[in-house]
């Protein structure tokens, strides 16, 4: 469609047509812009007027939460300082669980390995009657390895200095376990001797302490902190893990220990009068073919 | 002014700009656009410090709905029909357009005139025109609006739109004619 000369003259020099604005409009701009700026910044500030209670309400709340937050967690450390004496009290105990488990250790060994003897040097400290009976126990077992030697009775001071260094010689127990396993038959003998000398000599209340030197202290020890962790392991087991345990050693014919895990009998027991009635029948059946059989004879 | 020229180069980036309320982006704009606009509602208000008034209120109009620009077509066009709008709403506010039919006269003819008349002599001749005349001539000849969308937007019939603009042209035309006898 053709345009009209008047629009198409208009709009050819219109349609870009600029007119400088003057510099007092493009101060009213600025003044327009801030001021608009201005209005947004405080209808921000408008909207919540009451801004400054909020944040007081939040201020409190977060100082209770912190405050609860920290209260639940001196408390956690309260519980964990009066639980951590109850563990440690097994660790802490003197010479009676100490020289039990040393006995029981010394059964477990075997005397025939014969291997180069290792000594430590340990002091045990014998207080009380428990700690003699604990003490004679190394002398219970006909295989109970040896002590090299057993030294003379120490003073008082001694005495408590040895007190306050109790945990170490739970430390060193397990290596002296070990050490003994390691004896020769001989020194087993000698052992017991003067074990039975330590009861006879040394009464009631005083020290005994023996002194065994170590050779070869670190290569000693990995064997029997392993041996004791396995054992650890195999004690923490429940008695299912066992059972499937021996169920897969029978899966892959392997030998079955059920006496191992408390299993007495393997196989079920019958209860007789299951098949009472059936053996009855079985029984005057025979009978009667006994009886038919004489009577064709 | 240069540094500010050369951060925003695309007109969507500066209209992104602005989106984001940024006063720089914002002086921009207004240096980028307000000569052009200011002829634009010049051409409608009839006057220059109104104009002015008129484009302020335009670019604040333009900064409060900024967020409404889709990004597609020219940001120039958008910002010049909410100008035009602007303009329009301006002239209704002092209830500037009262079409005068009296005022009409015949219809001009297809004479053709001079290309050499400046685009401030023309402007002079729409500013001399009645407000309605004006509003429909600068519409229908100079912003492409059909007679249709220049009826939505003042409110008038298509018939009036049409009278309107025929009228206008015939005044133009007839000022036309004075201006080129007077300059030769």
């Amino acid at each position: 469609m053709k345009k009209h000369p008047i629009d198409e003259l208009f709009a050819r020099k219109l349609a870009e047509h600029r007119q400088e604005p003057s510099q007092k409009a493009f101060e009213k701009f600025q003044a327009r812009l801030q001021e608009k700026q201005a209005r947004r910044r405080g209808g921000v500030l408008a909207m919540n007027r009451n801004w400054g209670y909020y944040a007081a309400a939040a201020g409190i709340i977060a100082a209770l939460t912190i405050g609860v937050l920290s209260q639940r967690n001196t408390n956690d450390i309260v519980v964990a300082d009066t639980e951590k004496p109850k563990t440690g009290v097994p660790v802490q105990k003197p010479a009676s669980p100490i020289t039990q488990d040393n006995s029981s250790q010394i059964a477990q060994t075997n005397i025939e390995d014969k291997k180069e003897l290792n000594t430590v040097r340990q002091a045990l400290s014998v207080k009380s009657a428990n700690d003699i009976v604990a003490a004679k126990r190394f002398n219970v077992p006909a295989k109970a390895p040896a002590v090299k030697e057993i030294a003379s009775p120490i003073d008082e001071g001694s005495i408590e200095a040895i007190a306050l260094n109790k945990p170490e010689e739970v430390q060193t127990n397990p290596l002296q376990a070990e050490i003994l396993t390691s004896r020769n038959t001989t020194d087993v003998a000698t052992y017991a001797d003067n074990n039975s000398s330590i009861t006879n000599k040394y009464n009631p209340g005083e020290t005994v302490v023996v002194v065994i030197t170590p050779i070869e202290e670190t290569a000693v020890q990995a064997p029997v902190e392993t041996e004791t962790m396995a054992e650890k392991a195999e004690k923490e087991k429940s008695f299912l893990a066992k059972l499937y345990g021996e169920y897969k050693h029978f899966k892959y014919g392997e030998k079955v220990d059920l006496k191992g895990i408390g299993v007495k009998d393997a196989m079920a027991k019958v209860d007789d009068n299951l098949f009472k009635e059936e053996r009855e029948d079985v029984r005057d059946f025979v009978q009667r073919r006994i009886g038919r059989m004489q009577k064709r004879e | 002014m240069t540094r500010i020229l050369s951060l925003f180069t695309n007109e969507y980036d500066l209209a992104r700009a602005v989106q984001r309320q940024d006063p720089k982006a914002q002086t921009r704009l207004y240096e980028k656009f307000a000569s052009k606009m200011l002829a634009v509602c010049n051409r409608y208000v009839g006057d220059k410090m109104e104009a002015e008034d008129v484009m302020i209120e335009g670019f604040m109009k333009i900064f409060d709905k900024i967020d409404q620009f889709t990004f597609q077509g020219s940001f120039e066009g958008w910002v010049r029909r909410i100008m035009i709008n602007e303009a329009l709403m301006y002239v209704r506010g002092k209830k500037m357009i009262a079409v005068d039919l009296e005022y009409a006269i015949e219809e001009p003819n297809d004479a053709a005139f001079s290309t050499d008349l400046e685009a401030e002599d023309l402007m002079r001749l729409i500013e001399q025109l009645p407000e309605g005349y004006r509003m429909v001539f600068n519409l229908y000849a100079i912003e492409g609006y059909n007679h249709q969308e220049i009826g939505e937007l003042l409110g008038i019939s298509e018939g009036t739109s049409k009278s309107q603009l025929s009228r206008a042209r015939a005044i133009l035309q007839t000022k036309l004619m004075k201006l080129e006898k007077s300059v030769i």
